[in-house]
């Protein structure tokens, strides 16, 4: 067994496993993995991370379970994006015009654009920055291509900087409801405001399935938003951000509260991989420290050594893992310590005692023995270090099962709440109907992720074990 | 006395001296059991209880509900406030010690100790059964049943499969068949429930076939034959599920545990005195293998009664685990606790049955034991 440690270095060992076909396609999944791991740490630093990702305030401009962007590639359509007019900037669609009368002025912003997408826009909501003494009134009309004018909203504004919410809004809905009636003589019940106001004039133009989108074909037939504000004070001012709201977005799309949902498959990989390989190392070690002291020093130790594993294997290790982190509010690293804990006397403690059972009688553990070294130096340089190539395949093998452990924490709700994980993206997802409504950019990474990461290390622990154990070659 | 060495099946009365042997033996076993179910109760029972912390919690609750009940209450409305007060401070002093929380926790943990090991469970905190009992008992007992329909069903469906699967794979190694599961033993690291969500994905929101999740479909079928085709129904998902995510590797390590014996030389003596091929699978070995098998198979059992949070979460599955889960979601200490201690005499229970087996089907053990 010393053997194995002395001539399998650690690059010969990387080597064999590239020659092998599973080790190979393990080594390939899990660089793409660390990779993942790394933009997340540089482009996305935790610090920002942990501020943002609970924070609906950060994510209010991103579209509400938007699409990825490729789904238009790939579906053969045109969906639309997030479109967002800032007359704070220079924008030729943008025109700003203001007149004064007395103390009176009334700002005019048109904002003019094309519209040829596939689909309708999710939301329409506007930032407002203005500056004033008594609350003005905005008034917002759309005027589309086909002519019609329709007032859109209405309000006064009570802030400086605002952030007003138009087509869910009460308001916007009744002007859409007056439009209707006008028009088709017919009342309809909650109407989807954002959709109406760009489909083609028609009865069906409430509902979702049977409108069609009116699109601006010619440069003449554009849309134009009309955002006329009424002040009280000469010195006034007023600018716009308007954000209607498209159904792709980035990467990976987004979730129920607009985040972006690469954000979380890029972070799930550094937290996996540094949970579940500290883990597996770790819990690996303290058995095979435990199993070595239980045979080395035998009697009384081994005893209550192997009484204490036994009352472990009667414990309800997941169960009691709930209880603890229901209990004691949790972040990832109480669940860590609490993992530690629970699984100190587990089965491998049996195996490392057995394993070092058989080299305590090695003629040169004896040698030592009879020349004094000192039972710490035994058991870690002699025992415990000749038993470390044995147990590499196991690591690995072990490192998906805490990763899941994790997942399936995540998926019970007792996740970290300020981290991003896999599990707890499929919670979210799950918890919000994804599989009920389909959203699959939701919840497909995350789970392809741990399937890839998990079948990542169960290829290199299987290629290793082959190694490793040269017995299991010949079978 | 050196001792003699007898067949599996014991065609022999053993001595009296034997006999008071494997009883030292057996009774040793017990004991050591009953002390580790003890211990492990108890942890369970401090952990549960957060070390006393929960009655604080319960009793800061009372406090607010009995302030709550003679404020409003018409009876005390005459009374003056001051009245009231002190009436509201004999009703606590009487509700607390009417629930005993007046006596330290440390002497209260240790009756409850003494109440779980007696199986005396008493009754839920919270929680009710679907006959409106809140006897812990008859909750945990309307709950067991689903659990060991799904999960002992899948446990020794899986064992039969994986180690059937396995036997053959160890006799046709190097087939195809052989190298693909081989290649494909790194599916079983994926667990079951996470294959149920998956599942769940494909058979039930894409291609519609099964129901996502639940016992039975709402309304429930009132003929019992569509009632149990329903039920089975149902099943079928979470039990390929854990099948699924168990096959690989069990059949796998099946394989491999099945090769490892029949590479001893007594097989191969056995394959040359010309003996049949199914005389030596199931003599040379199948039978030194048994305890191996048994005890893997009678461990996995006992595990599949506690059910699996995650799994029955995942398919809305009325059993033990959704139960803790539940349990433990609302502080229900005494089904946490009952639960717990239910597994903890089963699972020794088993173990010492196992010990008994042991004894019977592995000589070694047997002999062990004897010359001690």
């Amino acid at each position: 067994m010393s053997k194995i440690s002395e001539t399998i270095g650690l690059l010969s060992l990387l080597r064999e496993v590239l020659g092998s076909k599973s080790g190979f396609t393990g080594v390939s999944i899990l660089v793409l993995i660390i990779a993942m791991s790394f933009i997340a740490v540089i482009f996305y630093p935790y610090s920002l991370i942990s501020q943002i990702w609970n924070d609906p305030e950060y994510w209010k401009d991103n579209p509400h379970l938007a699409l990825p962007t490729w789904y238009n590639t790939i579906a053969g359509l045109n969906l639309p994006p997030n479109i967002i007019f800032d007359s704070r900037k220079e924008d030729a669609r943008i025109l700003k015009h203001k007149i004064t009368f007395g103390n009176f002025t009334e700002h005019q912003i048109t904002i003019t654009f094309s519209y040829n997408y596939d689909g309708f826009p999710s939301e329409i909501n506007a930032y407002f920055y203005a500056k004033f003494q008594r609350n003005p009134l905005i008034q917002i009309t759309f005027v589309r291509p086909d002519g019609r004018e329709i007032p859109f909203w209405s309000g006064s504004l009570e802030r400086n900087e605002s952030f007003v919410i138009l087509s869910n809004s009460p308001i916007a809905k009744k002007n859409i409801q007056v439009y209707y009636y006008n028009t088709f003589k017919s009342s309809v019940y909650d109407p989807p405001t954002n959709i109406v106001l760009f489909a083609v004039e028609e009865p069906g133009m409430c509902d979702m399935t049977s409108a069609r989108v009116l699109k601006s074909i010619d440069k003449n037939e554009n849309y134009r938003v009309r955002i006329k504000g009424i002040f009280f004070e000469q010195w006034s001012e007023l600018n716009v951000k308007l954000i209607i709201y498209g159904r792709v977005y980035g990467l990976l799309g987004t979730d129920d509260r607009r985040r972006d949902l690469i954000i979380p498959l890029l972070w799930g990989a550094p937290i996996a991989l540094s949970f579940g390989i500290s883990l597996s190392v770790i819990i690996t070690f303290l058995h095979l420290l435990l199993g070595t002291i239980s045979a080395w020093f035998g009697g009384k130790v081994d005893l209550i050594i192997q009484k204490i594993t036994e009352i472990y294997m009667i414990v309800p290790f997941f169960a009691v893992l709930v209880l603890i982190s229901t209990f004691y509010k949790i972040n990832i690293w109480t669940v860590f310590i609490s993992i530690i804990i629970l699984s100190l006397f587990g089965g491998g403690v049996k195996s490392a005692r057995a394993l070092a059972l058989q080299l305590k009688q090695m003629p040169y553990v004896e040698a030592a023995i009879v020349y004094g070294t000192k039972s710490f130096r035994i058991i870690t340089r002699y025992i415990m270090y000749p038993m470390l190539p044995i147990l590499i395949p196991g690591i690995i093998s072990a490192i998906p099962g805490f990763v899941f452990l994790e997942a399936a924490l995540a998926y019970l709700g007792l996740g970290d709440p300020t981290l991003p994980t896999w599990g707890k993206t499929i919670n979210e997802a799950n918890t919000a109907g994804a599989v009920y409504w389909l959203f699959w950019w939701w919840i497909l990474p995350p789970i392809i992720a741990l399937i890839l990461l998990s079948a990542a290390f169960a290829l290199i622990g299987y290629s290793l074990d082959k190694i490793v154990n040269p017995r299991l070659r010949e079978l | 006395m050196t001792p003699k060495i007898y067949p599996f099946f014991l065609k022999y009365f053993p001595s009296r001296r034997e006999l008071m042997k494997i009883g030292k033996f057996l009774l040793k076993r017990v004991l050591a059991i009953f002390i580790s179910v003890i211990i492990s109760t108890y942890v369970t029972i401090l952990i549960a209880e957060m070390g006393g912390y929960i009655d604080t919690i319960v009793i800061s609750q009372l406090k607010e509900e009995v302030r709550n009940r003679v404020r409003t209450s018409p009876i005390y409305s005459t009374l003056s406030p001051e009245e009231q007060e002190e009436m509201i401070k004999i009703i606590i002093n009487n509700e607390i010690k009417a629930r005993g929380l007046d006596t330290p926790f440390y002497l209260r943990s240790l009756i409850y100790l003494k109440d779980a090991l007696t199986l005396e469970l008493g009754r839920a905190n919270y929680l009710i059964s679907d006959q409106g009992s809140r006897q812990v008992k008859s909750i945990i007992l309307e709950r067991l049943p689903y659990t060991v329909l799904l999960f002992t069903t899948a446990t020794a469906l899986g064992f039969v499969i994986n180690a059937s699967f396995g036997l053959y794979l160890s006799r046709r190694r190097g087939s195809l068949l052989d190298k693909a599961v081989v290649g494909l033993t790194f599916l079983s690291s994926i667990p079951g429930w996470f294959y149920g969500i998956i599942f769940i994905m494909v058979f039930a929101m894409y291609l519609r076939v099964l129901p996502y999740g639940g016992l039975v479909s709402v309304p429930p079928p009132t003929n019992p034959i569509e009632y149990a085709l329903d039920i089975l129904k149902h099943t079928i998902l979470p039990l390929s599920a854990w099948l699924f995510s168990g096959f690989f590797l069990g059949a796998y390590s099946n394989r491999n545990f099945f090769l490892i014996f029949s590479t001893h030389n007594y097989v191969t003596v056995g394959d040359a005195k010309g003996l049949s091929e199914k005389t030596v699978l199931w003599r040379y070995v199948v039978r030194p293998a048994l305890p191996t098998i048994v005890t893997n198979f009678s461990l996995g059992v006992i595990a599949s009664w506690m059910g699996a949070m995650v799994t029955e979460s995942v398919f809305n599955w009325p059993g033990l685990g959704s139960l803790i889960y539940t349990a433990i979601r609302v502080n229900d200490t005494p089904i946490i606790v009952g639960t717990t201690v239910i597994y903890a005499y089963l699972l020794g229970f088993t173990v010492l049955i196992l010990d008994l087996v042991y004894a019977l089907l592995d000589p070694r053990i047997r002999v062990g034991i004897l010359s001690e």
